[in-house]
């Protein structure tokens, strides 16, 4: 009996080791934790433009690249193959298709988060608040922009639940253009803080100008002449704005045209030798010449 | 946690009431030693045999000589006296006491057909197998002897009905899949629950490094020459009690122990050689074309290499291990050291492992026993990548994507690797300087160990207690020196990976055995598990080396980081009856949660109910005819409930952004995976119903078994539409089923003492279904090329994917110029379609897709012959799978004009078919389906045992082949194969993964 009595601890020093049912992430914060902090509204921001700089702004170029005959796909992949072939050999299931279309609205959902929680989370810092504001509508226009490159119709606003609305290219540049005046008023009215500027638009990033460069492009697709005219005229040439990109946030072109080797720009960029200035300055950017050779054609 | 100490505590106060009861009794008995000797039917001793007086705790067991004498204190009286011994059938005494001593030989019967199986497995106490409402099936040490397979799970290939287990990659560290009847889940592991000694191990297939699919399964870890026994049971009928983990069966390990005795010790020692046993047809044609325009025929004259000549090596293999057993009444002791070393038949790769185990068993009092274990292993590997799912860096991958008319050797003068892939179109790896210059490296060090209390307060009752720890830490290292033919780190790449890997499980089970009155015995189980385990992974990574140096600090750092925890309780009752010998019927039901749910999702409940009637044992069956011929009868039938608490991640619930670094600062990034709190475990439900018989006077035996598993709540993975701004999201939306049939033969056609001739054979078909894919009901899987999918209606893993337009008559339906072309038409859900033609009868509309295969076999088959005449033993294993299809992405790329290594681009060559046609047929995947059944010789050997004098006990010599020959019509190296490795839907895939080598080996056993 005494042998079990000597035992008994024994049991015990194993059984409490843990009885722990509730765990915290420690590797990522959850929802409930970003959209309702002021540090998860600056931070979502970041985030943000980062997703939309590597991974969406690089689907916009290749893919609809291809299909306008301005790049052309060079490796052997379906989904490359079916992009370069085109026409009625590139099925709606493509995955290149569909990439472009969910980095799109991955942005876009990042975007309407922050329009929607920053009022109340930001409601005592008007100055970040307009900022985070302004820089989420841009966000929002560019995705919108981006979807009418590529796309006939699409939802102008994403739905968790899956049930989100199409509506017609015009209509969703309209709201592109509408949410790009906003921003701009936004920015007119209040001036982002500092801390803004200085953690989430960063060196060589002119917001007003970025969004009047933009507001000038949606109109001048929607073929409102005048209104890209006035909003180009606002843009400040005096100021560059870029993404800035490192070996964790890769440019998505030198990925594709370097490391994926899935794209490679056309002879001349698919233009008659006539219409291609060959000052073009996209090749030096493409870093590449175009000297694949596809089906036996340049 | 308050609830399961008053259990405990509640359990110590019988434990004191009945231990003072006993005592009061024992005054009045006398002291008596009875002691005989065990032999078998040629009269040598049977170690180790158990020897019992029924109906009181006295017992003990036979020495090294067959020996036996223990002390017994008893009124006098007659008594039953029982010895059992794993391997031989219980044979039985009465004997009557009344001196001091007693003396008592036995002659016992082997137990070929294992009729008097007791087992533990899924039961609370030691069953007998016989009593079981539910299917079991074991091994012993003897039946994996000379398997020669370098881990458990591949020792099991072909051993056990209702199992498939594949390996697949032929790199000796493993990479083996086992599955009992069928997968149960799509997005969580069907791998089994593998205890050892009680301890839950971890078998993670994790890849560290990209490997290009391969991956080592953590169960290569265990040394198999360690093992005592292995029991299995396959699903919810019989695993209930084991609960949230039990959805994939359960498969348990007993290690060997010491027996009482002098020390014993055992040496074995072999070399093995690994050959590839099949070569791909190469290209040999010596013109190439000038370039790939269709109208131009031109070629010129080129010298073709066979690039598998200089990948392929034959490799040589050493394993030693030394054993020392013996013990005491009370103490008793078992430790063995073991290493083994294997080259790999890729040039550049192989695999060592050294173990050390220690087994104590100590007697404490009269009532309590302690054991503990202590395992302690090494491996190391040095790898060259090869397949390529992810990453394309392989030297296989190399090989397949090369023009074979570039001679791969460096340049003399610069020692450069020339690129061996067409350039500009596709650069891949030149596979030489894969091997001569990559440095792939993984190294394991685990400790494993257990220490298990057991009291036998009073007769019947029985309280287990143990605790089990499994902690290991996995290194893997990759360089790629800066300057090569790699498709994309021509900068260089240097990467280290580490998890550390913690587990720790705590299982207190107490049983009760008691005669309720002379026709009705009743065992009860209540028992209490908490099971906790935590990952900490790390990573870093970095490109753009400098010239020199391997570590990553020789580029500009990336790191990654991942931790998770996870625990896991439940606690179930058992209550079986045995109803008059004939009857057995047992009821059980088990509570679980598991931190990884939602709260309100957390608890689970899982029952199951069993029975089995023992028709033999009834009186007309005795009387009639029917006792004659079949001398063992008995039907069972299973169900069983249980649970799948594991399928998702330990976060999986939370929407988790993930965190990036732009411009300096810190961001966070809105993820791909939506959570959800309300996602609950899968839920199996299984039932089964089978019979066991025996014919001809006990010289055949016969189990079979029909299976119905139904898992309800599947997890998957549901693609989310674009639009709501996420990509995926795990929920409860599918269902899987498993139906099936399982039978095995076991049958003595001759048994003398000279001669002994047993031969199994076990067959297994399954039929897997998925249903429940929302949308069109297919859900592709990225880690098959999205060509792998669950498709509503069909298995799990079903290839899906676009095939070539036919005739009616079933000729390709050529284009304009001359051409295959895939089929086009209007897509329907579920894989279904309408053919869509145009005026001039071409395909017209969007390309199709459908299920053009299933990785899953009809049926899983094996035969096993053992002959013995006098010292000579002759074992030979035929096992294999009919009836699956292989999705050849191997002889799809190598057969391609721009590559063109293997011999199908011939054809287009010589002009025997139109010049664009391996183009052509490269875009139609459906084509590049094979029928991959085929049956192997899996096992042969032959041993000799030499007659010893002296010190020496036993000398054996083994020549012995593993994978010798496989007979099938698959075209690619071996249709036992898959570059996912161990992913649990992608099955069936080959893409250059080492084909699996034939082994020859010979080995020496020795016996102190």
């Amino acid at each position: 009996m005494k042998t079990i009595i000597k035992f008994l601890p024994f049991f015990f020093l194993f059984l409490v080791s843990s009885c722990e049912l509730e765990y915290v992430n420690p590797n990522a914060p959850s929802d409930a934790q970003v959209l309702s902090t002021r540090e998860g509204m600056i931070t979502l921001s970041i985030g943000m433009k980062q997703n939309y700089s590597t991974a969406a702004l690089g689907e916009l170029i290749y893919t609809t690249g291809a299909t306008s005959r301005e790049l052309k796909g060079v490796t052997t992949f379906t989904s490359v193959l079916e992009i370069e072939a085109g026409g009625t050999a590139l099925p709606t299931f493509n995955g290149n298709i569909f990439r472009l279309w969910q980095r799109m609205y991955r942005v876009m959902g990042m975007a309407e988060d922050l329009i929607e929680n920053a009022p109340t989370v930001l409601a005592s810092d008007p100055a970040t608040l307009s900022g985070v504001m302004a820089h989420a509508h841009l966000f929002k226009a560019m995705a919108l922009g981006g979807l009418a490159t590529g796309y006939e119709q699409f939802p102008i606003q994403t739905d968790v639940s899956g049930k989100a609305v199409f509506s017609p290219r015009a209509q969703g540049l309209t709201e592109a253009v509408r949410l790009l005046d906003a921003a701009a008023a936004l920015l007119a009215s209040t001036p982002p803080s500092a801390e803004f500027n200085t953690r989430v638009i960063g060196a060589n990033f002119d917001l007003l100008s970025t969004i009047n460069a933009y507001r000038a492009r949606y109109n001048l697709m929607l073929g409102k002449n005048a209104e890209a005219l006035a909003a180009a005229n606002l843009v400040n040439l005096n100021t560059k704005s870029q993404f800035v990109y490192s070996s964790q946030s890769p440019n998505p072109i030198y990925q594709e045209m370097l490391v994926s080797k899935n794209y490679s720009p056309r002879e001349n960029f698919g233009l008659p030798a006539s219409l291609f200035d060959a000052a073009d300055g996209r090749l030096g950017f493409f870093l590449s010449r175009p000297d694949s050779t596809v089906g036996g054609k340049h | 946690m308050t609830k399961l100490t008053l259990t405990k505590r509640g359990g110590f106060r019988v434990a004191v009431l009945a231990a003072l009861f006993l005592l009061s009794f024992s005054s009045l008995s006398a002291q008596v030693l009875i002691k005989g000797k065990i032999t078998d039917k040629n009269g040598a001793g049977v170690i180790g045999a158990s020897v019992a007086l029924q109906d009181t705790r006295f017992g003990g067991f036979a020495d090294l000589d067959g020996n036996y004498s223990f002390e017994a204190v008893v009124d006098p009286g007659p008594y039953v006296l029982v010895v059992t011994s794993v391997g031989y059938r219980t044979a039985s005494m009465t004997i009557s006491i009344t001196g001091n001593q007693v003396e008592q030989n036995f002659q016992v019967e082997e137990d070929i057909l294992s009729l008097d199986e007791v087992v533990v497995t899924g039961t609370v106490a030691n069953t007998a197998k016989r009593e079981l409402g539910n299917s079991i099936s074991s091994l012993s040490s003897k039946d994996l002897a000379n398997a020669n397979a370098v881990s458990i799970d591949g020792a099991l290939q072909g051993k056990i009905s209702g199992a498939q287990v594949t390996q697949n990659s032929g790199n000796p560290a493993g990479g083996i899949t086992v599955r009992l009847r069928g997968p149960s889940t799509i997005v969580g592991s069907s791998d089994p629950l593998f205890i050892v000694d009680g301890v839950i191990v971890n078998n993670d297939s994790r890849q560290l490094i990209d490997l290009g699919g391969y991956a080592q399964n953590r169960l290569v870890d265990i040394n198999p020459n360690d093992i005592e026994r292995i029991e299995i049971i396959k699903g919810a009928a019989a695993a209930a009690i084991y609960g949230s983990r039990a959805n994939n069966g359960v498969v348990q390990i007993f290690t060997k122990k010491g027996t009482e005795g002098a020390a014993r010790v055992s040496f074995s020692t072999q070399i093995r050689l690994n050959q590839l046993r099949k070569k791909l047809p190469y290209n040999e044609y010596p013109f190439a074309f000038n370039n790939t325009t269709a109208t131009d025929l031109s070629q010129r004259p080129v010298e073709r290499y066979d690039y598998q000549d200089l990948i392929f090596r034959d490799g040589i293999g050493t394993e030693n291990s030394l054993s020392v057993s013996g013990g005491t009444a009370s103490t008793k002791y078992y430790v063995s050291g073991s290493n083994l070393y294997n080259k790999r038949i890729v040039d550049g790769s192989d695999f060592s492992r050294n173990s050390l185990r220690l087994r104590l068993s100590q007697k404490v009092g009269k009532m309590i026993k302690v054991d503990a274990g202590a395992n302690y292993v090494v491996s190391s590997s040095r790898e060259i990548p090869n397949g390529g799912l992810v990453e394309a860096y392989g030297a296989l991958t190399g090989f397949i994507f090369a023009n074979n008319f570039i001679n791969p050797e460096p340049d003399p003068a610069t020692g450069i690797y020339p690129s061996t892939a067409p350039t500009n179109v596709l650069r891949r790896t030149n596979p030489l300087e894969a091997i001569d210059r990559f440095d792939f490296r993984q190294q394991t060090n685990r400790f494993i160990g257990d220490i298990q209390v057991n009291i036998k307060p009073v007769l019947g009752l029985n309280i287990d207690y143990v605790v089990g720890m499994d902690n290991y830490t996995q290194i893997a290292t990759a360089y790629i020196p800066p300057k090569n033919t790699t498709p994309s780190y021509d900068g260089g790449f240097s990467r280290r990976a580490d998890a550390t890997v913690f587990q720790i499980n705590n299982d207190l089970n107490i049983s009760y055995r008691t005669d309720l009155s002379d026709w009705l015995k009743s065992t009860t189980g209540v028992g209490a598990t908490l099971q906790y385990d935590r990952t900490n992974s790390f990573s870093a990574q970095a490109q753009q080396l400098g010239a020199f140096g391997e570590t990553v600090n020789n580029g500009t750092v990336v790191a990654g980081e991942f931790r998770s925890e996870r625990t896991i309780m439940g606690a179930f009752a058992q209550q079986s009856f045995g109803i008059h010998d004939l009857l057995f019927l047992t009821g059980a039901a088990r509570v679980d949660a598991s931190s990884v749910y939602g709260e309100d999702n957390r608890w689970q409940f899982f029952p199951k109910v069993s029975g089995s009637l023992v028709a033999s044992n009834l009186g007309f069956w005795k009387d009639s005819g029917l006792g004659k011929l079949f001398p063992n009868f008995k039907i069972r039938a299973a169900w069983g409930q249980s649970g799948n608490l594991t399928a998702i991640g330990v976060y999986d619930r939370f929407t988790n952004y993930g965190p990036i670094v732009y411009g300096g600062q810190t961001g966070y990034l809105a993820p791909q995976q939506l959570g959800n709190f309300t996602v609950v475990p899968e839920r199996q439900t299984e039932f089964e119903v089978g019979a066991d018989l025996t014919m001809l006077n006990d010289r055949l035996s016969l189990e079979f078994t029909y299976y119905n598993k139904d898992v309800k709540d599947l997890i998957l993975n549901r693609t989310l539409s674009p639009t709501t701004g996420f990509n995926n999201r795990l929920i409860n939306v599918g269902t899987m089923t498993n139906k099936g049939f399982e039978f095995m033969v076991k049958a003595v056609p001759v048994n003398t003492s000279q001669f002994q001739w047993v031969t199994t054979f076990n067959y297994t078909s399954n039929d897997n279904v998925v249903n429940g894919v929302e949308g069109n009901g297919v859900l592709p899987f990225a880690g098959g090329f999205s060509q792998v999918a669950a498709v509503n209606g069909y298995p799990l893993g079903a290839f899906y994917t676009g095939f070539a337009a036919t005739n009616p008559d079933g000729t390709y339906l050529l284009t304009a110029a001359g051409l295959p072309q895939r089929e086009r038409g209007v897509q329907g859900p579920n894989g279904t379609y309408t053919v869509g033609r145009d005026a001039n009868g071409q395909p017209s509309g969007t390309p199709l897709v459908k299920v053009v295969g299933d990785p899953n076999p009809v049926s899983v088959v094996a035969w096993v012959n053992e002959v013995s005449i006098n010292k000579l033993t002759f074992r030979m294993q035929w096992d294999g799978m009919l009836g699956f299809d292989v999705f050849n992405f191997t002889k799809r790329v190598g057969d391609r004009d721009l590559y063109g290594g293997l011999k199908g681009y011939e054809a287009e060559l010589k002009g025997e078919v139109p010049k664009g046609t391996s183009a052509a047929l490269f875009g139609i995947l459906g084509e590049w389906i094979e029928d991959g059944s085929f049956i192997k010789l899996r096992e042969i050997s032959v041993s000799y045992d030499i007659p010893t004098k002296g010190l020496l006990r036993g000398l054996r010599i083994t020549a012995a082949g593993r994978n010798l020959l496989s007979i099938d019509n698959y075209s690619g190296f071996d249709p036992e194969v898959n570059a996912a490795g161990q992913d649990n839907a992608v099955r069936g895939f080959d893409f250059v993964e080492v084909p699996i080598p034939r082994m020859f080996i010979l080995g020496m056993n020795a016996n102190f």
